[in-house]
């Protein structure tokens, strides 16, 4: 590919569907095999609820990154994705690291298109630093669904002491 | 101190699954996954064996020195017994048609999730001890030794099946996975291996006749902390009355609508209406439960525990049961009372004497479900509702899998919510009616130890919920299960947290217009009802 103006916003938004694309298949890693074949090819939100739901998610984050980083719209589909990975059988990292990889797809598709040269560094290390924000940003979002559920947990077994008490008078 | 991880292990995250198969990758009990086991006292209560203080996080298990054998010996014996067992043992050609369908896989991308995995989890054991291409040639024919990982890995999945059912539907054999988990626990039962949430609540209906073991006076006290409650509403003052012979109706809900909001409401909405009509009714303090864990714990248990409302209809004299907003209770009832306890003879086929209804399809059980009967009384135009005072509702309706499935109850229930309320929506087609999705805490795993896996399980359904609430406002999820009523308010709170939970009969007492009733300014909870004046303002 050759491009004689550097602007790393048209790019982006040229290049939209394969780096989200990549960038999806890098978050399925966490996967066994058997469950990406399903994450990745079923197309119906309800079938495929986790995996139609990373995928709007991503969409939405890597929309926002190019524009205007509107903080409302980021942290609804960064919860969008973390939700539901923070009740699964993945640890606080493995969670978040799918925001890392983003610069490495970036990167990546970077280093395919141009010569080293060519890259625009500073709009890059900008995209960087707002990947970096985001990071800091999923990192509160996750604790706050991990402190939800142990709340509903304390809910719960408050509920039932009370129930005991009323009942056992 | 603490060893700390030197910088260049940190940046080390490895997130990628393990690359063992799925036979040789043991279980991981990670906390808020698996459920607390069953307490002893609970287990020689009903004489399940191996009563024990152990742990699932505990290299040792405790089990009796012939736990193989007992096992092998026990599936044999079962495989004898039921011959849908040995069917579904054979026939599984790994379609794939049930891989995507399970809620659990859905949420939580385990692929021992998949309904076909999950089975072959026995499947393995029994081509290994009960095939000749198993016992020749291992491990190509997908045979494994039972060894006390595959213990492990069985307590973990076949307790993370809430058996719902949803695969079955989708089978082209019509192997129903939900029975291969009942016979898994049965087994695993037999040397000792079982939840505390199933097992406790098994020993209390046995000794007491609910589920948190509630005496008869303090089941009283809180019936008529009910009826004061709708007294302050409507100005109606509803007397019960409890174990009395001679009634016409033995009533029975879950007791969990006794107890626990929103359930309470759904059972008000109920002994209002029956009070309303009428009926000549007795509630129990011993058969004070719909519900029946027997069904997660063994046949025989199921049985023993089942037969306690039949036994208390015939010491009462009554001439039918009719049963409340509970689930699997009626998969019991219509699927195994039959040729378990059945057929109850000594009843009559249940007729209503409001509207002279014959529930002929009941005339072997005797035994007839809220909504079916209040369904007949609205058809009929036997009471007077006022729909527009649930109006501060958008409703939608959950099928629970077992009335759904188990007993195919799909259109009473919708036929009563669009006579009660003005604004009802549908979840997607996909998600309701027979291909419902569960509430991820069924068939006993509605603890709170595991609300991380309830959450993973009860995604599709909230996913969907989540769907009407953004489409259409909807902001209330009514259901027909004491279970649901229990498992779906804290899923919403995780994942839809605008939408509440409700008993169909919550919004029928709302809408009820009840003779001598004062003007209705609350709901059943004591929330205000919108009224005409509200909207013009």
């Amino acid at each position: 590919m050759e491009h004689n103006i550097f602007n790393l916003k048209e790019y982006l938004i040229q290049k939209k569907s394969s780096i989200l694309t990549s960038w999806f298949h890098l978050l399925l890693e966490v996967y066994p095999k058997e469950a990406r074949r399903h994450l990745q090819n079923q197309k119906n939100q309800f079938s495929n609820p986790v995996g139609s739901n990373y995928y709007q998610g991503l969409e939405t984050i890597y929309g926002e990154l190019i524009e205007d980083m509107d903080n409302d719209r980021l942290y609804q589909a960064l919860d969008k994705i973390l939700r539901i990975k923070a009740v699964q059988n993945l640890s606080p990292s493995q969670a978040i690291s799918f925001i890392f990889s983003l610069k490495k797809v970036v990167r990546e598709s970077l280093i395919k298109d141009f010569k080293n040269d060519k890259i625009p560094f500073m709009e890059l290390l900008q995209l960087e630093n707002r990947i970096d924000d985001l990071a800091l940003l999923a990192f509160s979002i996750y604790i706050d669904c991990r402190e939800t559920i142990y709340k509903l947990r304390i809910h719960e077994i408050k509920t039932k002491c009370e129930l005991l008490e009323r009942v056992n008078k | 101190m603490a060893k700390l991880p030197k910088p260049d292990q940190l940046l080390n995250i490895d997130f990628r699954p393990p690359k063992t198969g799925w036979t040789e990758t043991p279980v991981d009990f990670r906390p808020g996954t698996w459920l607390y086991p069953g307490k002893p006292e609970s287990l020689q209560t009903v004489g399940l064996p191996n009563p024990r203080q152990w742990s699932p996080e505990d290299e040792d298990w405790k089990l009796p020195e012939n736990w193989k054998e007992i096992i092998l010996e026990g599936l044999r014996e079962r495989l004898g017994k039921f011959r849908s067992l040995q069917l579904f043992m054979d026939t599984c050609v790994r379609c794939g048609a049930c891989a995507d369908k399970c809620h659990f896989f859905l949420g939580s991308g385990d692929p021992k999730n998949m309904p076909v995995l999950r089975a072959e989890l026995l499947r393995s054991v029994y081509r290994k001890d009960f095939t000749t291409a198993g016992k020749i040639f291992g491990k190509i024919a997908g045979a494994r030794d039972l060894t006390v990982d595959v213990l492990k890995e069985w307590f973990y999945y076949f307790f993370q099946c809430t058996e719902c059912r949803r695969c079955s539907v989708f089978c082209p054999y019509g192997i129903d996975t939900a029975e291969i988990t009942m016979i898994a626990r049965e087994l695993l039962n037999l040397v000792g291996l079982n939840i505390d949430w199933i097992v406790t609540p098994v020993a209390n209906c046995y000794m007491k006749g609910n589920h948190l073991g509630i005496q008869p006076h303090g089941l009283v006290d809180s019936f008529e902390m009910l009826t004061d409650d709708i007294a302050d509403i409507t100005g109606v003052q509803i007397e019960l009355s409890f174990n009395r012979k001679g009634a016409e109706v033995l009533y029975i809900p879950p007791s969990g609508d006794v107890f626990a909001n929103p359930g309470t409401f759904s059972l008000m909405g109920q002994l209002m209406l029956l009070h309303e009509i009428g009926l000549d009714y007795t509630l129990s303090t011993y058969a004070s439960e719909g519900g029946n864990f027997g069904l997660f714990t063994s046949h025989e248990m199921m049985k023993r525990l089942n037969a306690k409302m039949y036994a208390e209809a015939k010491r009462l004299g009554v001439k039918w049961i009719l049963g409340g907003e509970c689930g699997h209770m009626w998969r019991v009832i219509n699927q195994y009372m039959d040729t378990m306890n059945g057929p109850a003879d000594f009843l009559e086929v249940p007729v209503s004497p409001i509207t002279g209804t014959r529930f002929d399809h009941a005339k072997s059980t005797k035994m007839i479900h809220i909504t079916e009967f209040t369904a007949d009384l609205i058809k009929n135009d036997k009471i007077k509702l006022d729909p527009s005072r649930n109006d501060n509702y958008k409703v939608t309706f959950h099928d629970s899998c077992n009335p759904s499935r188990a007993m195919g109850l799909l259109e009473e229930p919708r036929y009563i919510l669009q006579k009660v309320c003005n604004n009802f929506y549908e979840m997607p087609e996909e998600t309701i009616r027979e291909k419902t999705f569960c509430c991820g805490g069924g068939a006993g795993l509605g603890a709170d130890e595991n609300m991380e896996m309830r959450m993973r399980g009860g995604f599709p359904r909230a996913n969907a919920v989540r769907y009407v609430h953004e489409k259409h406002g909807v902001n209330m999820l009514s259901c027909i299960c004491a279970i649901d009523r229990a498992v779906l308010p804290p899923l919403m709170h995780y994942w839809v947290p605008n939408v509440d939970v409700c008993g169909v009969h919550e919004l029928v007492g709302n809408a009820l217009v009840m003779k001598g009733e004062k003007k209705r300014e609350e709901n059943l909870r004591f929330e205000p009802i919108r009224t005409e004046e509200d909207e013009d303002v």
